[in-house]
C-alpha cells in the first residue's frame, strides 16, 4: 500500500507540475490567484417589488435564464425562456418579440446563480442596454407571494 | 478470468471517463475556472490553481489506466477525486446552486443535477473497485 501512495503522490505532483508550466508558457494561461470577482454594478440588480412593479404594468420582458426544464416545471408569467447555455439556439425566437430599448429582467435560482448575469451580459453584448438581474428570481418571486405558471414554452 | 476480464473493462471505462474529462479542459483553463467558481467550495484565490492542475490530474489518471500503468494509484487518485466530485456535486444541490457542472468542458454543459451524482457515485464506486480488488502487480 505504501508504494501505491508513493505512484499516486507522485501522479499528483507530476500532473501539477505538467499544469503549471501549460499554464505558463499557454497563451490561453490563467493567474495562479484568482482576482476577486467584481461585483456586480448595483444599477444592473433589480428588486423583487419593482419587478413585480414592472411586471404587473407589463413595462419589462422577463426573461428566464433557467433550463427548459426548470422554466416548465415553474416559471414567473409571461416571462420568456431563454436558456443562456443554449442562447443561439432560444434567442433567435425571441428576437423579434423584444425591442432593443425594452426593459428586460432576467432572472434564475439561488443567491448565487451565475445564469442571469450572463444572460445579462449577452444581452448587452448584442446592443440591448436595459437588462436588469432579479438576484435569486425564482426563489424570491415566489417567496413574495406572487403570481407563478407551469408549461413549456409556446 | 471473469475477475480479470471484470477489472480491465472497469479501468478502461473509468480512465475513458477521466480523459474525456480532462482532456476538454486541460488547454482552457478559464472557464473551466469559473465554474469550479461557481461550487463555491474553496476561496475564491484557489479557484484557479484547481483549474489549473485538475485537468491535467484527471488526464495523467485517466492515461495511466488506460495503460495499466500504476492501476491502484491511479485508482487512489480517482477515487479521491470522485469522491471531491461528487461532494461538490452533492452540496451544490442541496445548496440549489443553479450552476453548470463543467465536469466534462463542452461535452456536457447541463445544469449540475441527479446525472452527475449518479456518474461521479459509478466512478468513486469503479475507483474503489480497482483499488481494492486488482492485485499489487497489476
Amino acid at each position: 500500500m505504501r508504494r501505491v501512495i508513493q505512484q499516486a503522490l507522485l501522479l499528483l505532483f507530476g500532473s501539477s507540475a505538467i499544469g503549471v508550466l501549460v499554464n505558463t508558457v499557454s497563451p490561453r494561461g490563467i493567474p495562479y490567484i484568482r482576482p476577486p470577482r467584481s461585483p456586480v454594478p448595483a444599477e444592473e440588480e433589480i428588486s423583487v417589488k419593482d419587478a413585480e412593479r414592472l411586471w404587473g404594468l407589463g413595462e419589462a420582458v422577463f426573461l428566464d435564464a433557467r433550463t427548459p426544464d426548470l422554466y416548465e416545471a415553474g416559471h414567473i408569467p409571461g416571462a420568456h425562456n431563454l436558456p443562456t447555455q443554449e442562447f443561439e439556439t432560444y434567442f433567435v425566437k425571441l428576437q423579434g418579440i423584444i425591442g432593443r430599448d425594452d426593459t428586460m429582467v432576467a432572472y434564475c435560482d439561488g443567491v448565487l446563480c451565475e445564469l442571469s448575469h450572463e444572460l445579462a451580459e449577452k444581452l448587452r453584448e448584442l446592443g440591448y442596454p436595459n437588462v436588469k438581474v432579479l438576484v435569486n428570481g425564482w426563489t424570491v418571486w415566489q417567496e413574495a407571494g406572487l403570481p407563478a405558471t407551469t408549461g413549456a414554452a409556446p | 478470468m471473469i475477475l480479470k476480464s471484470a477489472n480491465f473493462l472497469t479501468r478502461l471505462a473509468l480512465g475513458a471517463i477521466f480523459i474525456l474529462a480532462g482532456a476538454e479542459k486541460v488547454f482552457d483553463p478559464k472557464p473551466f475556472g469559473d465554474m469550479v467558481a461557481g461550487f463555491q467550495m474553496l476561496p475564491n484565490e484557489f479557484v484557479n490553481l484547481i483549474a489549473i492542475i485538475l485537468p491535467w490530474l484527471e488526464l495523467t489518471t485517466g492515461l495511466f489506466l488506460v495503460l495499466g500503468t500504476w492501476v491502484r494509484a491511479s485508482a487512489l487518485v480517482g477515487t479521491l477525486l470522485s469522491a471531491v466530485f461528487l461532494a461538490a456535486v452533492t452540496q451544490a444541490i442541496a445548496r440549489g446552486l443553479d450552476i453548470k457542472c463543467g465536469c466534462f468542458g463542452k461535452l456536457w454543459e447541463s445544469g449540475v443535477g441527479l446525472p452527475h451524482v449518479g456518474l461521479d457515485a459509478a466512478m468513486l464506486a469503479a475507483s474503489l473497485w480497482l483499488l481494492l480488488k486488482v492485485p499489487e502487480h497489476g
